[in-house]
């Protein structure tokens, strides 16, 4: 099955997931590696430590109409949210950093 | 509507306002100083039963599929970690102090607008290497002026609304136009008031003003975090819209578009991860 890539708060991380980016705290000490498999201990661990974040892959069982709604759906959004900002420099280019997000992470 | 009320008159509302609870105060304090010891916080919540049910009930949530319930509040702390706990007493002080009933506020949109600056503010903080839970906090509070305005002036309020779909234009100069002060200014006051450390009150004063603060680095936090957490969507209604922005608080950060982008998923993470805990 088609794996995706996402950031899942760390309540709504299972054990068995697999990290795909390492972990680390305030100080910039590594937690946790690339490529741990996720366990109760180390899940408690994290929240213990004010870690609220855990990117893993998971099986990703849309289609690709489903893909290309959402994405559409995001880009008629983040039009709406900036539509006050079409002059400004600065805003646009967090605006195209925002789609090229969108586009990453939803493809 | 114009007129009604002089700035004067809104800061004198404010200066009534009943003082916040001790334990709120004493955890803001100890925030701009070091690490609190596990038991003096513990002893702080104990003394009120409302926030040790808080507490207790957040750590239940986050615990399903543990074994046992959390019955103490050591065993929260331990599972919530300490920034948690300290978050969520502050948020159920704000919350039983201020019960606007007006139908035109949802308190859920409120705070979880207030969760999503606050996240953002974090993770920048973090960006920047300034103290990411003071950041944090300031963002949980930047908007209690508008708790204020919606429990003191209701009916400005709902003029402050109209004229915001009317214009469309941002908040803050409905609320000049309106009440004369903005809800920024009117928080600062607030935080004065409850004698909050100098960083909120900056913070505050400067969300969506910070070219006018003294280059305070939480009122440039505050504002970019603000501005963030719209473009990303989190914490936002229907009829959100990015609000105006000042380059120059980004650049007195240091921070580039593209390099807080690679923060974009942690921020979105942590977003509905406060929502779970404060169950939102």
């Amino acid at each position: 099955m088609k794996m995706r890539r996402l950031v899942l708060p760390v309540q709504e991380a299972k054990p068995g997931m697999r990290l795909v980016a390492e972990i680390r705290n305030a100080a910039g000490g590594v937690l946790l590696a690339a490529g741990v498999e996720l366990g109760e201990d180390a899940l408690a661990g994290l929240r213990r430590r004010g870690i609220d974040a855990v990117s893993v892959e998971i099986p990703d069982a849309r289609s690709e109409a489903e893909i290309a709604r959402e994405l559409a759906q995001a880009e008629v959004r983040i039009q709406h949210l900036f539509h006050r900002h079409i002059d400004n420099p600065e805003l646009r280019e967090l605006m195209q950093v925002v789609l090229d997000y969108r586009r990453k992470t939803l493809a | 509507m114009n007129g009604s009320l002089t700035r004067e008159a809104v800061l004198e509302r404010v200066a009534m306002l009943p003082a916040l609870p001790a334990v709120v105060g004493e955890i803001l304090g100890a925030l701009e100083n070091e690490a609190e010891p596990i038991d003096r916080l513990v002893g702080r919540i104990n003394s009120d039963p409302v926030l040790v049910a808080r507490v207790l009930g957040a750590a239940n949530s986050a615990s399903q599929g543990a074994r046992q319930r959390i019955g103490s509040l050591l065993a929260a702390i331990n599972l919530l970690g300490f920034n948690r706990v300290r978050q969520l007493v502050l948020m159920t002080a704000l919350v039983r102090q201020f019960q606007p009933v007006t139908p035109a506020f949802d308190p859920t949109a409120f705070w979880r607008h207030s969760f999503a600056v606050a996240v953002c503010a974090g993770v920048l903080a973090r960006e920047v290497a300034v103290d990411e839970e003071l950041a944090f906090n300031a963002g949980l509070l930047h908007d209690i002026g508008h708790l204020f305005i919606v429990m003191a002036f209701p009916q400005q309020f709902e003029a402050i609304l109209a004229f915001m779909q009317e214009n469309d234009t941002d908040i803050v100069v409905a609320e000049r136009a309106v009440l004369g002060v903005d809800h920024g200014l009117i928080g600062s006051v607030m935080a004065e008031h409850w004698n909050l450390p100098g960083a909120f009150i900056e913070a505050i004063d400067g969300h969506h003003n910070p070219d006018a603060a003294d280059n305070e680095a939480f009122s440039n936090i505050v504002h970019v975090a603000e501005i963030l957490a719209c473009a990303l969507d989190i914490g936002t209604i229907p009829r959100s819209v990015v609000p105006a922005f000042s380059a120059l608080a980004r650049a007195h950060l240091g921070l580039s578009w593209p390099a807080v982008a690679s923060r974009f998923g942690e921020i979105e993470a942590n977003y509905r991860a406060a929502c779970i805990d404060f169950g939102f």
